[in-house]
């Protein structure tokens, strides 16, 4: 029997599909970016458990007063469990407080300040020259006028919150292409106009990363405010704690702090990046001449 | 019509010095005009002041022999050096922005909206963000912005001085495609010599700082332009006088 003549055999692709290729270089991608992601999380983890393992090995070479591990840390956290959230809802009520004051009255001033050219300049060097003042230095006064109360704490953490917002607002307000103000301009557009269809949503990715530095530094202006006048809430507790040598609490309370600190970060951070998608609006810079509370 | 009538313009600095001296032109209804001069010499100064959006220090602008004194919605339409689109508005939203300044219902103007998309080649991105599109495609949308409300006038402050070479080619037959489905009176902006001879029915040639009007010059060319017309000796010829006509300020002093 003769064999099949060649032209009968089946053309088996000896090229594959272009489309195939690039699915396959595209699952090789990702196969690798997980790959590396896991690498990542494990290199991380593995930073995290030295510094405990170094923080452990310290604590044992010294005395709990002055620096306890961080297993005796998480047992007294635990243990004063109770104590410590119910100071931790006084300080969480105080900084909300003073965040949403102070953003609120900061956005309002920075709108008023970037509607003229002429209050801008009024204002410009004393919006500036007031960050520089510490706003810690401020508490003691605020404790005067306002008693010992749940007060000089929202003032300050309202006050601190304030000049982020302020300063984003004018700024996020004010810069926008001139090009685009000419066009404004020549459709004989009313300020008002100008004002809600180019320089607000042109403002808000500013305003939002105002309010996401604004909410930490309302943190740290809480804080500031319970150390001046110990009285409740978690840097009250710290103080006492300071007093008792307590200083696992000290610790507990910290590490419950900084917890609080990410999370109402991050908190801020979906708010804003949720906003900015709906928006359809890039991500807005910090505009902080100072960084510090 | 649009007539320039012997205006001035005078820097804001107090210095008394000129930006634009007796500058007088006009344009007919439907024409394509452009203007040319060595940059610094007013251009986008005479620009502004037809579109109202600059008063004029002496002399006179009118459009169909209105005078203007101020951005008379719907009257002019402007496209700039660069697009200006919102990033936050897709293409769509963008050219209905001036509808909306209008305080007029978007609604009945998408069709037509979607008419000029295709006519300058974006029927599928009205939908876009800005972003997403090319620099030539940007300014394409921005061309359909300034017609979306039928202006009289369109004023195109160097549309294209932006673009590639190549993109610019192609945005000049785009335009021109616009111009004669429309007849729009166009006033255009350009320190490109060949492009003003490529698009415009006359070329106003500036000076130096202080504008003035050195010639006006009529291109003869007949309609519709193609590329091919760019190598013909009468566009050469054209293109060579106009080049005459500018007047550089070359620095005469000897390199030691």
């Amino acid at each position: 029997m003769p064999p099949a003549p060649a032209a009968e055999m089946p053309l088996a692709p000896a090229v594959p599909e272009l489309s195939e290729l690039a699915g396959d270089a595209q699952a090789r991608r990702s196969r690798h970016r997980r790959r590396e992601a896991r690498i990542l999380a494990v290199w991380r983890l593995a930073v995290l458990a030295m510094a405990l393992l170094a923080w452990s090995l310290v604590s044992l070479a010294t005395s709990p007063l002055i620096l306890p591990g961080p297993g005796a840390v998480l047992v007294h956290l635990v243990r004063h469990a109770p104590l410590i959230l119910k100071n931790l809802w006084v300080t969480l009520a105080e900084i909300l407080l003073g965040f949403l004051a102070g953003s609120a009255v900061g956005i309002a001033t920075g709108t008023a300040i970037a509607h003229s050219r002429r209050l801008e300049a009024i204002f410009r060097p004393y919006v500036t020259t007031s960050q520089a003042v510490p706003k810690a230095a401020l508490a003691p006064i605020f404790v005067l006028w306002l008693g010992f109360g749940i007060g000089p704490k929202v003032t300050i953490a309202a006050l601190i919150s304030f000049f982020p917002l302020l300063e984003n607002t004018i700024v996020g307000l004010r810069r926008v292409d001139p090009d685009a103000l000419r066009l404004f301009a020549s459709l004989g557009a009313s300020p008002r106009q100008v004002f809600t269809k180019l320089r607000l949503p042109n403002g808000l990715p500013y305003i939002m990363a105002g309010l996401r530095v604004g909410v930490v530094f309302a943190t740290v202006g809480a804080i500031v405010g319970e150390f001046v006048t110990a009285n409740q809430g978690l840097g009250a507790l710290i103080v006492i704690a300071q007093g008792n040598f307590d200083t696992k609490l000290m610790f507990a309370v910290i590490a419950v702090l900084t917890a609080m600190g990410v999370l109402l970060y991050d908190l801020v951070r979906v708010l804003e990046r949720a906003l900015l998608r709906r928006y359809n609006l890039g991500e807005g810079e910090i505009e902080l001449h100072r960084m510090d509370p | 019509m649009i007539e320039v009538d012997s205006i001035h313009k005078v820097f804001g600095d107090g210095s008394e010095t000129y930006a634009l001296r007796d500058v007088s032109f006009s344009v007919a209804e439907g024409e394509f005009v452009s203007l040319i001069g060595p940059s610094g010499c007013g251009k986008t100064t005479i620009l502004n002041c037809v579109g109202g959006i600059e008063p004029v220090a002496h002399g006179r602008v009118s459009i169909d022999g209105r005078p203007v004194r101020g951005p008379r919605s719907g009257d002019v339409g402007f496209v700039f050096q660069r697009a200006v689109l919102l990033a936050w508005r897709n293409v769509m939203d963008n050219v209905l922005l001036p509808i909306e300044v209008f305080g007029r219902p978007t609604a009945p103007y998408r069709a037509r909206a979607q008419e000029l998309l295709e006519l300058v080649g974006l029927s599928g991105f009205a939908g876009h963000l800005p972003g997403q599109l090319s620099g030539g495609m940007q300014q394409r949308a921005a061309i359909v912005r300034a017609l979306i409300f039928e202006p009289r006038v369109l004023l195109m402050d160097e549309p294209f001085g932006a673009l590639d070479a190549q993109t610019r080619e192609y945005m000049n037959i785009v335009l021109l495609r616009v111009w004669e489905a429309m007849r729009k009176t166009i006033v255009f902006v350009t320190h490109d010599l060949e492009e003003a001879v490529f698009l415009s029915d006359r070329v106003v040639v500036l000076t130096p700082r202080p504008g003035t009007v050195r010639e006006i010059v009529p291109v003869m060319l007949p309609r519709p332009r193609t590329i091919a017309m760019r190598y013909s000796e009468e566009f050469a010829a054209l293109a060579r006088r106009l080049r005459d006509r500018l007047e550089f300020d070359v620095p005469t002093g000897a390199a030691r």
